[in-house]
């Protein structure tokens, strides 16, 4: 902003500086209503609301003379998605996973469902490895350990959270490393056990609350 | 509101992957998007080039969008950062402070301008293009994107009384602009 234009505006400023909104409708109840109080009380302010017609109407009028993109345009954006590789939320990657493995399912005869079944518990396996193996590679687990596997005894508190279905692997990370935290089961109805250093109530706490801020977090449950 | 529930549910679905519904966004809101780039870079290749990137953006972050503001105000805030990050590029080449690299765009306005003298409007139009490119973006976003305070502060990234002030020195300027062409407004 110019450094010559100090932020504070006296009353009747104020009330100049929402006029614009008053005309276009976009403002909240409270401010119109203080608009209206405040040029019912002084109605020389009501001629002001016709400069902003005349800049609103001038405004409009540039804008729409510069003209609309070529058809062209949406060419381009096609072309540019087909080159650009698409980053995958967590969610649809492991429901593109699942829906594989339903039609895979599906073209099997009853006599291979036993084996099926197997595969299908290897396959959960491997969904919660997507989340489970980043992290525990992180805190220095072995590469084979995956999240489905066998809970282990540790320090540090344990909860149980659900993320997002729009949650990336990425941001997984990033908060699990910001947390200092590590997978250590998982997925069980759709939560993770997650361990965390124990730090005591309040970090207990704070951790909690970081978890439910970080966007990527759908619920958190204490666990111990 | 209709059409914003509508906006919403085709972000839902970019955000799964479904490109036809990013191409029904684009055709809904390319036009003010582009009239908005054009606005703040002033040349068409690179607003073409922008508009481009602003879309491409909201496929790779669709699933990033919490529906805490509208879809266009999304769009619109995404299409103010790559704005400003080719101006800054421009400034970077040229080697010049950010304030004069938007005025040296802004001296290759189409002139809508001074040749009509005679219009009222038209004498706006002209100052409204000799503001600085802060003061023309504000007004752009309330009077053509109609966008409100809350909404022109997620577009810019600035606070909401920033945006009030913002507003009221920019319309302060334009009284000022038309006093000099001869237009005493009587205000401020």
């Amino acid at each position: 902003m110019n450094a010559e234009q100090p932020d504070e505006l006296s009353e009747r400023e104020e009330i100049e500086a929402l006029l614009p909104w008053y005309v276009s409708g976009k403002l909240d109840a409270h401010a119109r209503a203080r608009v209206e109080r405040y040029v019912a009380m002084h109605p020389e302010v009501s001629a002001h609301l016709a400069l902003v017609r005349e800049e609103s109407d001038a405004t409009i009028t540039a804008n729409e003379a510069v003209p609309a993109p070529g058809p062209e345009a949406l060419d381009r954006l096609r072309a540019s998605i087909a080159a650009t590789p698409r980053r995958q939320p967590l969610g649809a990657v492991l429901g593109q996973i699942g829906n594989r493995f339903t039609d895979w399912l599906a073209g099997l005869a009853p006599s291979q469902l036993a084996l099926a079944a197997a595969v299908a518990a290897l396959l959960i396996m491997l969904q919660a490895a997507a989340i489970g193996a980043l992290v525990l590679e992180r805190a220095g687990a072995p590469a084979y350990q995956t999240a489905g596997g066998e809970q282990t005894a540790g320090e540090g508190i344990e909860l149980l959270v659900g993320f997002s279905d729009t949650a990336t692997i990425g941001e997984v990370a990033a908060l699990l490393k910001r947390l200092d935290a590590v997978v250590v089961d998982g997925p069980r109805a759709g939560l993770y056990r997650l361990r965390l250093p124990d730090t005591g109530d309040e970090g207990r706490k704070a951790a909690i609350e970081a978890l439910h801020q970080s966007g990527v977090v759908t619920a958190v449950l204490p666990e111990r | 509101m209709q059409s914003q529930a509508e906006e919403r549910a085709l972000l839902k679905a970019i955000a799964a992957g479904d490109a036809k519904s990013l191409e029904r966004l684009f055709a809904r809101a390319q036009t003010r998007v582009f009239r908005f780039l054009m606005r703040v870079v002033k040349r068409q290749e690179i607003a073409e080039e922008l508009l481009n990137e602003v879309f491409l953006s909201v496929w790779q972050n669709a699933h990033r969008y919490e529906g805490r503001s509208e879809p266009l105000t999304w769009v619109l805030s995404i299409a103010h950062n790559k704005a400003m990050s080719a101006l800054r590029k421009k400034t970077e080449v040229l080697g010049i402070a950010d304030e004069a690299a938007r005025d040296l765009v802004a001296e290759e306005d189409p002139p809508d301008i001074a040749a009509q003298k005679h219009d009222k409007s038209a004498k706006i139009r002209a100052c409204i293009g000799e503001l600085s490119a802060d003061h023309r973006t504000i007004l752009d976003l309330v009077y053509y994107q109609e966008q409100s305070v809350a909404e022109v502060a997620a577009v810019l990234g600035i606070p909401e009384n920033t945006v009030k002030t913002r507003m009221f020195y920019a319309r302060k300027k334009l009284s000022e602009l038309l006093l000099a062409r001869g237009i005493d407004r009587g205000w401020p």
